[in-house]
């Protein structure tokens, strides 16, 4: 962390008088708290106060700065977003996903920790993105930082040559953050947009689907030991997260390398894809009740005798599941946590509106209900609260 | 029936780790301080109690309501759980008003977020769009 810039950064934002009583780092359960640090302390209160005052209002800005229209809004990336993310650089609040337990490259938060802060998280939409705190990028990065891979691409004429994808980075945040790994420092510093891919199952299980595919779709990484090493892939995939971004740079793709193998656990491979490689298709962006998280997004995306170099293997053939599982806990984590922290700001929003009507004020809400009446308004934020708490 | 045992299993533990959460709560300063989290384990557990057991009555049918399981008598004593003490209503009033009185603080910060999102939309040179918006207005003339 760049100790001093940083730390006099965060002594501002939290030093302002905030209006509410207690701070994140106080309604930490006092069950859990001695395995919180007291820098974790220090730190969900400034990602919380981040969150509060500088992501939750952006919000409603970066839907209006994403637009209309599938190609525009997959294709926008307002300013306001950049501004966000070079703030919360200077907070320090940056990298913080990868748990203590496993890696030297992050902040050095235990699950726990970071829990807590993608809690704050949960209550804005942008902060995740700002802080690339995403759990995709948690269980994905993290996923390409432990073998340390380097990553080619076969289609670059001969044997051997290869050339990272991480280039698409500024100087400026390569200046930031050194990182310790040459070939993750583009990802860790953002900017190469990443892209997971583990959903063929989809289709593979599900027969309607197969059936309007046909049959050549089986979702397959044909490793095929050519003399150029290279790896041909045939799949399409379904809920690829940020495949609709064009700054994706790299596809995480999972798919059946060895689908006979007789354990099942064995059959699938992750291996990594430069998004430049001929063959690849973004087809469409899926919607999940009719939103359709741009620029983020979901997409249903094709590759058609993708041919990478071999050595694209994440840890090895046959070690998908193993790849997919190992960060699928401390993912699920982050998603339950940020779920809590969603579910939170009801409570904020049902008690604001409230203690409004308690004290005579007329109330936001456009349409009375019931619960409006005195005897019961007091039991309307329990259930929020105990199952929050919960 | 695996995901009800499943179910049941969740809510025991949720039930448990809230209950623990008081404990420590409690020993940390006194009974004074853990309002709150007493509040939240005495209205939890007695609820999850009653589903969990209704849940296995439901299981053994016939058999769970009589006295060849303890399942009925359980449930009749899990019920008293739930007005012994201080009966759901008395915490729920407790817990509902005391969370209620970040009431004040939540609008102010509310405000406040509101403020800036109108600040930040004049910074960005945006206005706040709905794109379902069509403001379409009927005929000008009356036809009767």
């Amino acid at each position: 962390m760049v100790a001093s810039k940083s730390e006099a950064s965060q002594k501002l934002l939290v030093s302002d008088k905030g209006s509410r009583p207690i701070n994140a780092s106080g309604r930490i359960p006092v069950m859990v708290r001695p395995w919180v640090s007291e820098r974790a302390m220090k730190t969900l209160d400034v990602v919380e106060k981040f969150v509060e005052e500088e992501c939750i209002p952006a919000d409603p800005v970066i839907a209006c700065l994403t637009g209309e229209g599938t190609e525009k809004r997959f294709s926008a990336h307002p300013q306001i977003i950049e501004d966000l993310k070079l703030r919360a650089k200077e907070l320090g609040l940056w990298n913080m996903f990868l748990p203590k337990n496993h890696f030297k490259e992050g902040a050095g938060f235990s699950n726990l920790e970071y829990g807590l802060m993608a809690e704050m998280l949960g209550k804005s939409l942008v902060a995740s993105e700002v802080r690339i705190f995403v759990s995709l990028g948690t269980l994905t990065l993290s996923n390409i930082l432990r073998p340390g891979h380097q990553l080619r691409s076969a289609r670059h004429g001969k044997h051997g040559s290869h050339r990272q994808v991480w280039h698409r980075r500024t100087k400026e945040e390569v200046a930031w953050k050194p990182a310790r790994r040459q070939d993750s420092v583009g990802i860790l510093n953002d900017r190469a947009g990443r892209c997971l891919q583990r959903r063929h199952q989809h289709w593979v299980d599900n027969a309607q689907g197969r059936q309007r595919l046909g049959s050549e779709w089986r979702g397959e990484i044909k490793i095929q030991h050519r003399s150029d090493r290279g790896a041909d892939i045939l799949v399409q995939k379904w809920w690829s997260s940020g495949a609709g971004d064009p700054r994706c740079a790299v596809y995480i793709t999972m798919g059946k390398s060895d689908p006979d193998n007789k354990d099942p656990y064995q059959q699938q491979s992750v291996i990594l894809v430069d998004a430049d490689t001929p063959g690849i298709t973004v087809k469409r962006m899926l919607s999940v009740f009719g939103y359709d998280d741009a620029p983020h997004g979901h997409g249903h995306i094709i590759f058609e005798n993708v041919r990478v170099h071999e050595s694209n293997m994440v840890l090895g053939a046959g070690r998908g599941f193993e790849i997919i599982q190992g960060r699928l806990g401390p993912g699920r984590i982050h998603h339950a946590m940020r779920s809590i922290g969603a579910v939170s700001r009801t409570g904020d929003i049902t008690n604001c509106d409230l203690s409004n009507s308690i004290s005579g004020r007329k109330s936001t809400r456009l349409f009375h209900c019931p619960c409006e009446r005195p005897q019961e308004e007091a039991f309307r934020p329990l259930p929020q609260r105990a199952r929050c708490d919960a | 029936m695996l995901e009800r045992i499943a179910q049941s299993r969740i809510d025991i533990d949720a039930a448990r780790l809230v209950v623990c959460n008081a404990a420590i709560k409690i020993d940390e300063q006194d009974a004074k301080h853990a309002l709150k989290e007493i509040a939240e384990a005495k209205v939890l557990v007695p609820k999850t109690l009653l589903e969990v057991i209704d849940r296995t009555i439901q299981a053994y049918g016939g058999e769970g309501v009589c006295q060849d399981t303890p399942l009925a008598y359980m449930y009749a004593h899990g019920r008293t759980m739930r007005i012994v003490d201080g009966p759901d209503e008395v915490h729920l009033q407790q817990l509902g008003k005391n969370e209620n009185k970040r009431g004040k603080a939540a609008k102010e910060n509310i405000d406040a977020q509101k403020a800036k999102t109108a600040q930040l939309m004049k910074k960005y040179n945006v206005t706040k769009m709905d794109p379902l918006m069509l403001n379409r207005v009927s005929g000008s003339k009356s036809k009767l």
